[in-house]
């Protein structure tokens, strides 16, 4: 087989083993949901053409590893007809993750495999200068690795106080300073929680916490992370946007591709490009009219400048 | 005050000692719960009001929770 038969084969998901006889069939699976008749036929396809198994990626994708060369058509023929299919590899956008977003996890504040699901319906297998990941995390725990993905989103939110249903029992001060940005104490004269706006990370955690439901969900949106890869050389993304609708996530995608595929070199991943050109020269000319709470600090989880009681950050850089 | 300690009690086998214990007593009773911090504290004080017990206060330790609960009337 020639080079550039590989190579083209390689675009639409299906990647040369090291046994260089058989192929792994890459399929497509946004934001990781896969449905369960679908899953079942990739079994099935697997026991047909492969070794018996499927490898689950890191991208979220499902393969099947082992097919031959001669039975190529055949799998790709099937593939189409059940529904399922085939994802890529190479310099594109590829498939977009996600976790199980608000409407699994308790902890959730935004439909994160939907976004996918729609991200990865307009994005998928845009061509780039190198790989494009993109990820998207229900909330602010950050499961999907928005920091190390080329671009990656996490929900957020604002708590917002409603003081009448507020018995002054103190667990979202002690959880807030336990796991969150230390930004509750309790007024001692109304027996109510104050938030410190400067400190908080709108995590949530008092609004989950709460047995009064006393905190509820103000604004809700996306803190937004650029340049982000792992690798051999792994870099962690900046957080660039805070509080970003739904809707305008997939302008900051679109944007991001937008200036990628303009501004960076042959092979040069994102974050390797904004270091090249400027952090500050990215914004302006990708994302200008947006902005974050806070000025952030390099891992992008607490705000700069602020003494902290419990150490949450690994980098020590960022300690006070 | 009856106290319990479910320290070193992972979910979800805290709640159920609690809600044994609140199922014993009498309407308006107080208890203590002592809690680890992570995941005991997250769940059982919220899971105590979803089933309409009153979290009524909230004092951190050393490397746990005291958590005082007053049982629902009824």
């Amino acid at each position: 087989m020639k080079a550039h038969d590989v190579q083209a084969l390689k675009a639409t998901g299906i990647i040369r083993q090291s046994e260089r006889e058989y192929f792994v069939i890459r399929l497509r699976v946004p934001g990781g949901n896969l449905e369960a008749d679908k899953l079942a036929r990739a079994a099935e396809l697997a026991k047909k053409y492969g070794r018996g198994y499927c490898h689950f990626t890191f991208q979220q994708s499902v393969e099947i590893p082992g097919v031959k060369r001669e039975d190529l058509d055949r799998i790709k023929g099937e593939i189409e007809a059940s529904g399922l299919r085939l994802a890529n590899c190479g310099p594109r956008v590829r498939a977009v993750t996600a976790c199980q977003g608000c409407k699994v996890n308790p902890y959730g504040v935004v439909d994160a495999p939907a976004l996918a699901r729609e991200a990865d319906e307009k994005y998928f297998g845009l061509q780039c200068p190198a790989k494009f990941k993109i990820a998207y995390s229900g909330c602010s725990i950050a499961c999907p690795n928005p920091q190390n993905n080329d671009l990656g989103f996490h929900g957020m939110v604002e708590p917002r106080l409603i003081p009448e249903l507020c018995n002054g029992c103190t667990l979202c001060v002690q959880l807030c300073r336990s796991r969150a940005g230390e930004a509750l104490t309790m007024d001692e004269g109304t027996k109510l929680p104050i938030k410190e706006r400067s400190r908080c990370i709108f995590c949530g955690e008092c609004i989950f916490c709460c047995p009064t439901r006393a905190w509820v969900a103000g604004r809700v949106g996306h803190a937004v992370y650029v340049g982000g890869k792992h690798g051999r050389f792994p870099r962690w993304g900046n957080r660039v946007a805070d509080f970003v609708s739904d809707e305008d996530t997939f302008k900051v995608i679109q944007r991001s591709v937008a200036w990628y595929q303009q501004n960076a070199r042959k092979g040069e991943r994102f974050g390797t490009a904004i270091d090249r050109l400027g952090l500050e020269r990215f914004k302006e000319e990708a994302l200008p009219e947006f902005t974050t709470t806070h000025d952030w600090d390099r891992t992008g989880s607490r705000p700069r400048g602020i003494e902290y009681r419990v150490l949450h950050s690994w980098d020590p850089e960022e300690r006070p | 005050m009856k106290v319990l300690d479910l320290r070193g009690t992972i979910c979800p086998i805290n709640w159920v000692k609690t809600k044994l214990a609140l199922e014993e007593m009498e309407p308006g009773e107080p208890l203590e719960v002592w809690l680890d911090d992570g995941e005991p504290i997250r769940n059982v004080p919220r899971s105590a009001a979803d089933e309409g017990h009153k979290v009524i206060r909230v004092a951190p330790e050393d490397s746990f929770f005291r958590v005082l609960i007053q049982r629902c009337g009824e």
